[in-house]
This record gives C-alpha cells, structure tokens and sequence, in this order.
C-alpha cells in the first residue's frame, strides 16, 4: 500500500516512498496488511467507469483503462481509509468514443481532470483544466503505463485541495 | 470578418451530456483529418449568428435523413476561445472561420494546427467544455 502525508493548510497530499516507515506503537495494537479495495465503501465514485470499460473489445485499450481505473480506485481508497479526503466525490465518468478510444473524466464546476487511452497506446495522455477562478491551472502529458500512479496521485491531490 | 458572441456545437450522442448540466470534454476533440491543405485540423461547429441558428442545428439531418445531433447543442461563447488563446503559455493558437455550406448558412470551424501533440489538443477539449455557457437538449 502506498503511504501518504498530508498537509495541513492546502490539503495537499504526498506521496511516501514505499520503505517509509512509522515510528511508533501501542501495547497490544496490531499492524500490518493492506487494504482490500473492494471492502471499503467508497468505490461507489469509480463504479460506473468500470461499467462501460468491461465492454472494450481492444485488449491494449481495455488493459491500460483498466489500470488507470485501478489506480485511482486504490488512491481514493487510501487517502479515505487515513481520513486525509472525504469520500463523496462524484461520479467518475467514461466514454467510448466511435473510434475505440476512451475518455476517463472527473468533472467539477471549477476544473476537470482526464484520462484518455488511445487505439495508438503511445498517444494516451492526461489533463486538468481550471477556470479563472482556480487560477486557470492547466497542465497535460503523454500517459506511460508506468507513470499511472504518479499522474493519478498528483491529480487527485489537486481534486481535494480544490474540492 | 465579423463572428457573432457564441458558437454551437451539436451533441449526436446523450452521454456526452452529463446529469449535472455539464458536457463531457471528448465532445470536443480535434480529430486527425487530412481533409485541409492549411496544415489544420478542424471541428464542426455553427455560428449563433441569429434567432434561429439554434433551432436550425437541431434540426438538421444527415444525408439519411434522419436528425444529426440527436442530444442537442451546447452554447459557447466565442470568448472562451479568445482567452483560451491568452492562458496557454506556449505560443498555439485555435482559430476559427466560415465555412457556409449550400445547406448550412451557419456552418464554421474551429481549428488548430495538425503540429499540436494530443494531450494539448485533449487540454483544449476540457477547457473549452469547462466554458459551455448552456446545454440545450432536444425535446
């Protein structure tokens, strides 16, 4: 499980490296295990992206929505799990366009964040937009498979801060 | 050449609409399309030039005949255009121009340059979904 901190004032959060360790302990307390996603109440937000992915028929479209998917299913299921974010975000949406390419979309009144997985993997990219009243924050980039859990955790970390 | 305020767009599929008023980004995507000599990629759009422009989109037809934005159109003010092309910190520039057609008076572009990679022209998408100033779904 990743571990994360959180700051105080802006409610930004951040990611800790995986050997991070928490000092201290309790008598008779038990640590240890990780957390099992599909336990905990919040994946209800994610719930209908999942709906209209299981449908991909592009195994490489289907294996990388899959995964961004999962990755912000996990991280929104961290940060609720150590009360860093409330977890009545809303609805996670997804498309599929008439080309096969899906749109992952979290919209807000003041800014949305995507994800979006082409037929050609390598032009898979992510974005946030803001309006003024953010500041007009803005920011995209090519999606590696590899880098899903950074952009996902970045993105979500402007989502509480902003929301 | 003189635009009117605001541009529509017309939406053929409902999910692009979403329940809480607001339109899903991809709507507006610039597609690859080599249709254009001007190293340009477009997308479709109608200028509200009067009254009846909005009806007019909603009531067009494909060549089968059947309606063509079968959700509706979304309203955009042709500002957000303009101050998407202030914000943007590298020097790109969507456009836009007239493109009447014999059975579209209305008809216009929005254009960006083919040169611009993917995840900027999916940015531009959201930001210009992030401005639609109205949704007007069919009855």
């Amino acid at each position: 499980m990743t571990s994360f901190v959180q700051e105080t004032n802006t409610r930004m959060i951040f990611p800790l490296p995986e050997s991070y360790f928490v000092s201290g302990s309790e008598e008779g307390a038990t640590w240890g295990g990780g957390i099992q996603d599909s336990y905990l109440p919040n994946s209800s937000s994610v719930e209908s992206a999942w709906e209209v992915i299981s449908g991909l028929e592009n195994e490489d479209v289907a294996r990388l929505s899959k995964k961004v998917l999962t990755s912000i299913q996990h991280t929104l299921t961290s940060l609720c799990a150590l009360n860093f974010a409330h977890c009545d975000f809303p609805d996670l949406h997804a498309f599929i366009d008439d080309e096969g390419i899906v749109s992952i979309e979290w919209i807000f009144s003041q800014f949305r964040i995507g994800f979006v997985i082409d037929t050609i993997i390598t032009d898979s990219s992510w974005y946030l937009v803001s309006n003024g009243e953010l500041g007009d924050t803005n920011a995209s980039g090519y999606l590696f498979e590899n880098d899903i859990n950074k952009h996902v955790q970045w993105l979500i970390s402007f989502v509480i801060s902003n929301s | 050449m003189c635009f009117p305020n605001n541009f529509i767009k017309g939406i053929t599929d409902s999910q692009c609409i979403i329940e809480d008023g607001s339109i899903a980004s991809h709507l507006f995507n610039f597609k690859d399309n080599a249709d254009r000599d001007d190293g340009n990629l477009e997308q479709s759009i109608n200028w509200e030039d009067d009254n009846d422009a909005i009806s007019f989109t909603l009531n067009q037809k494909k060549d089968d005949g059947s309606i063509q934005f079968k959700a509706g159109v979304a309203i955009v003010p042709l500002e957000e255009i303009e101050q998407l092309n202030q914000k943007h910190t590298v020097n790109i520039v969507v456009s836009y121009e007239r493109d009447i057609l014999d059975n579209n008076p209305y008809h216009g572009n929005l254009l960006i340059p083919q040169s611009v990679p993917k995840p900027t022209r999916r940015k531009f998408a959201a930001w210009i979904a992030l401005g639609v100033s109205n949704i007007i779904p069919r009855p």
